[in-house]
Formats: C-alpha cells, structure tokens, sequence
C-alpha cells in the first residue's frame, strides 16, 4: 500500500468538497429543518477550512460539489426516495443551494451535481483526468450518502481514495462511524485533516516549486 | 416490484465470497451468514422465475488486464487474490444460470462500473432492480447506490444478502431504505408478486 505522503502529494491529488451547503449543513436549511440534527456538519467546518488553507498554499487542487435541483433532474426514481419529504432542497438559485463558510476560488472547478454521488452524470471524472489526478482527498457532507457515495465510485473508477474522518460529517455519530468502517476496509485510507497537513509539511519536496 | 419491469439482480454469489473454504473464508472471514442463506436465495430465485420477473446473475471475474494498481493497492496484501478467471472459487454457490438468464461479469465492487449491465436493463425495459447476494456493504450496496443514482427503483433484499460483519449489515440496510430505496424481505416480495397475479387474473 501507498504511504499517506503519495496519497495526498500534491501534484497527483485534490480536495474534493462535497455538498457543503446551505441545506445540509446550517439549522435553518432544509435537513436542519426537517429535523436533521446539523450539529456535526457545522462543527467540522473550521477542520475543513484549514485543510484548504493548506491545500492552497501547496498547491493541491480544490474542486467543489455543489448539489443543484430542478425539476429537469427530478426523474420518478429520485421523487420516490423520500416521498417529497425534502423536496425543498438545493434548488436552483436558493439559499439553501450556496456554500457554507467555504468559497470556492476563481480558478477552482465548481461541479454541479443532482445525485448522490458527484460522478454520476457530472463532468467530475472529465475535470481530474485533466488535472491527471490520481488521489481523492475526501471531504464534506453527508459522510454516509453523499460522500461515501462519491468515495466509492471513485475508488472504482481507479483513484486511490483518502477519506477524512474530521471534515466529513453526518446526522448520526453510528451513520458517520459505519461509513468510515467501510471506507477503510474496502475503499482507500481514513485520516484527519491534521494527518494530511502533516503528510504535505513533510514531503516539501513534493510542493511544486 | 411490479413482474414485467423488475429484475432480480443477484451479486457475487460465488464459492471466494462465501464458502469457508474460499478466499474471504481463508482469509479469516465469518462466510456462515452468506452460507445460511443461499436455500433463501434459491427459493427467491425460482419464484422470480415463475413469476416472470427478469433474473439477472453478476460474477466477479479478475484477470490481470483489470487488475489496476488502485485497485490491487487497496490490500496490504497485494497478492491476496478472489475470483480469478476459470477458478472454482470464481464460481457460484449453489446457483445456476439458466440459458436465457443474462451473466453480467464485473471487476470491480459496483455491478454498473465498466459492465453492460445497465444496456441489459434498458433492454429489458427494466425500471425496477430488487438486488441481494455478497456482500451486503461491498458490492451490493455498491450496486445498489449505483443502480438508483441511474433512476431505477431500488429493493434491498434484506434475508438474501449477506455480510461478513451484523453491525456492517443492518448499517447497510438502514442506510438504503432512508436514502437509496425499500428493504423487503424475500416473503413480502414473493407476497407481492402473487398479489400482482391475482389482481390481473380477476381483472
């Protein structure tokens, strides 16, 4: 198995930030709304914002998911998940839809997603072979749906998989337990945030110059 | 689960995943779960069949040309190796294709990634998938996410799946039915199927 260092060297891998919105993640969104308890989420967030710090100033790549709804994506298979109970969410050009307490840089890819995962009939996999990404520094909300979601089809479509126990989060400690689990025994590596940041101090030598 | 939309998708019921004496088995995984419910999937299997619901088998064949370092790295045991081409534990467990049963040969968790099987869906004019096999958190939930976030309606055979871990799959099936789709038991399907027949037979 690879070492933390090659999973994360900068030059072969990016951040991917999922679902950092609005309606997953503040109480006054949809999920919080509808009862979610987003306590978890918010608590994340300055990891996760230190980890982009970091990640800017090396030189590793940040792509931002961003779930969008509109009723061109709403196909009879996806209404019938939940029976509309938070049809409400992240619709197009609502509040609920924009980043929370992290922002997207000009030259940083937005990719805008309608399911789960952010490879299913999204440009994502088209954005990292361009970038010749190797390694997915996974970040963002929820650990068990929308990231594990992510995490595990990347991982099959042959990126090394790096999943960051500290900037993800979900509505349940035992749901955010069991998604780690399985991401560790089947899909790639878990680490914090500080591991990563570690990994990146001490491989100067792999920061572009 | 309506019979002429639906398809059974079994999922790597193959002797590496659950006899004892293959590879997981070796390797120091608990296969009884999966053991102890293959008569549960046989008797699933024949009534899809008399009902005529479309069954579908996935098999997991590795072979060096899809053997990537991604996915060989993700062991500490590189050469830990299942489900190798022509091998006995590459076979399935208790089950057999019929002629007109499509296999659908995958190499990697998700039975969509680099597979036909979406093709023979569409083919089949399939809207709903009702998947099982091993293991319920690894490639059929795998399927199962992968399935649904391609717009089929998606029941989790909670007594014809099984883990290596009880904690793994009870986690793996209350995540599907809050996110993904139903859980039904292989009875409540059945039950469903023969409630179909006898509305058209009345009607």
């Amino acid at each position: 198995m690879k070492t933390l260092a090659e999973l994360v060297a900068p030059a072969k891998s990016a951040v991917i930030v999922v679902d950092v919105q609005n309606d997953f993640c503040r109480p006054e969104g949809a999920l919080g709304q509808a009862g979610q308890p987003t306590g978890a989420a918010m608590a994340m967030l300055p990891n996760l914002q230190a980890l982009l710090t970091a990640a800017r100033a090396n030189g590793t790549p940040v792509i931002f998911i961003q779930t969008i709804h509109e009723a061109a994506t709403d196909s009879s298979a996806w209404t019938w998940r939940l029976g509309g109970r938070v049809g409400n969410c992240c619709r197009k050009d609502t509040w609920g839809a924009e980043f929370t307490e992290v922002a997207p840089l000009p030259d940083e890819p937005v990719v805008i997603k309608h399911r789960y995962s952010a490879f299913i009939n999204t440009r994502l996999d088209s954005v990292l072979r361009t970038l010749k990404t190797e390694n997915l520094i996974m970040t963002g909300v929820s650990t068990n749906v929308c990231v594990e979601s992510t995490a595990r089809q990347g991982f099959m479509l042959d990126y090394n998989i790096v999943f960051l126990s500290d900037c993800t989060a979900a509505y349940s400690q035992e749901e955010h337990d069991i998604s780690l689990y399985n991401m560790r025994t089947h899909f790639g590596v878990v680490a914090t945030h500080e591991e990563v940041i570690a990994a990146w101090d001490a491989a100067p030598a792999l920061t572009p110059a | 689960v309506a019979p002429s939309t639906s398809a059974i998708i079994v999922v790597d019921v193959q002797n590496d995943f659950c006899e004892p004496g293959g590879a997981a088995g070796k390797a120091g995984k608990d296969t009884s779960a999966a053991m102890a419910m293959i008569p549960t999937v046989q008797n699933f299997i024949e009534a899809a069949r008399e009902h005529g619901v479309n069954v579908i088998f996935v098999q997991t064949i590795h072979e060096p040309s899809t053997d990537s370092d991604v996915w060989v790295g993700r062991r500490k045991d590189p050469d830990a190796k299942n489900c190798l081409k022509g091998s006995w534990g590459a076979e399935f467990t208790g089950l057999t294709p019929r002629d007109s049963e499509p296999v659908v040969i995958k190499h990697r968790y998700s039975a969509f990634v680099n597979t036909r099987l979406d093709s023979v869906l569409r083919t089949l004019n399939v809207e709903n998938i009702i998947v099982l096999g091993v293991a319920t958190n690894v490639c059929v939930e795998s399927t199962a996410r992968h399935g649904f976030m391609l717009d089929y309606h998606t029941v989790f055979v909670s007594d014809c799946s099984a883990a290596y871990d009880q904690a793994a799959h009870d986690m793996t099936l209350r995540t599907h039915q809050k996110h993904f789709g139903h859980v039904a038991t292989s009875r409540e399907i059945i039950d469903s199927w023969a409630a179909t027949h006898s509305v058209a037979a009345s009607a």
